[in-house]
């Protein structure tokens, strides 16, 4: 019969890379997660624009043309069961 | 003059236990020991039976108010910078006044020691400032571990932490992860023993320190357990250990 494991395996592996950490042979990034800055001017935002304006602008942009389509939609459901009804009351 | 700092977050690990009996042995060996009580809690201070009232401690080192060989108390065969529970508030004030440069601390206090083979720091079970301040003064951590599970995950806090300092400058070397109260009749002692020697290797101490009675009772007479039963486990537990980190150089 094998023995039994009290202690899982991923719990040594973890400790083992701890301490290739610790011991500095195993190198890692500081900030895991992140990549490094963009270079150059392209990455950076325009003047008097906030990081992410342009996209902030075409989302609001976007929302407005949506409004207006749905508003005009509205409208015309609205004309269009005026016109039910009234052809309604004409044939009672 | 070799420097080690005994450190563990978690308590009741054996970090005094190993920091008074591997003085005691090294001494014992014909080296000259200097012993450092980091923590606010006193117990290697007590353990020793180091009266502090009246005296200043390792707190008025650290901010100047003392020169260390004002504060620190001979024994027979060791000597101790004593602590008392004042450390917990210098902690703070040094966090204060020094925000950036606390971790220089101890180094800063003990820089111009001299006439010891080895200075021992003995940290509180903690990862806070008196401990980093420790680990940086030496540069060299004995980690006792007790073998089971839960020891475990506060281990690779300490290696995460090790980590953290050597990427900011300062060298860190583990000296060796130290199994202690060693329980030979179980199981879990045994197979957590058997694992670290796979996972860790050579950063695993080859002596282990058995659990043992004259252990937790010789501070009781304000004794190291070289003094309390010179053959017993404890005993010669210690004297395998110094043996060692006179061998590692």
């Amino acid at each position: 019969m094998g023995k039994k494991t009290l202690i899982p395996e991923e719990k040594w592996e973890g400790l083992r890379h701890a301490m290739e950490e610790a011991a500095g042979t195993r190198k890692t990034s500081k900030t895991p997660g992140l990549p490094p800055p963009a270079e150059g001017e392209a990455a950076r935002p325009e003047r008097g624009k906030k990081r992410g304006a342009e996209e902030e602008g075409k989302k609001e942009r976007k929302g407005k043309k949506e409004k207006e389509k749905k508003k005009k939609k509205e409208k015309k459901k609205k004309k269009g069961k005026k016109g039910k009804g009234k052809k309604k009351k004409g044939k009672g | 003059m070799r420097k080690i700092t005994v450190i563990n977050q978690k308590g009741g690990t054996g970090k005094t236990t190993t920091a008074v009996n591997l003085g005691a042995a090294l001494s014992e060996m014909g080296r000259e020991i200097l012993l450092v009580d980091l923590d606010p809690q006193a117990g290697l201070t007590e353990s020793l039976g180091v009266e502090t009232a009246g005296r200043p401690t390792v707190a008025e080192v650290l901010t100047g108010e003392a020169e260390p060989r004002e504060a620190f108390h001979a024994l027979p065969h060791l000597t101790v910078l004593p602590s008392s529970p004042v450390l917990a508030e210098t902690e703070k004030r040094i966090l204060r006044e020094r925000p950036s440069e606390y971790p220089l601390a101890l180094k800063d206090a003990l820089a111009g020691l001299r006439g010891f083979d080895f200075v021992i720091v003995d940290c509180p079970p903690s990862l806070g400032a008196l401990s980093l301040m420790g680990m940086v003064y030496s540069g060299s951590l004995l980690i006792p571990l007790q073998t089971q599970y839960m020891a475990l995950n506060g281990l690779e806090k300490i290696l995460g932490m090790v980590k953290t300092i050597r990427e900011a400058g300062f060298p860190m070397e583990i000296l060796g992860i130290l199994p202690c109260m060693y329980d030979v009749r179980t199981s879990l002692s045994r197979q957590v023993e058997e694992h670290l020697r796979d996972t860790l290797r050579d950063k695993v101490f080859r002596t282990v320190i058995r659990q043992s009675v004259s252990l937790a009772e010789a501070p009781a007479r304000s004794k190291d357990v070289l003094s309390y039963q010179p053959g017993g486990r404890g005993a010669e537990d210690y004297r395998a250990l110094a043996q060692e980190v006179l061998r590692h150089g």
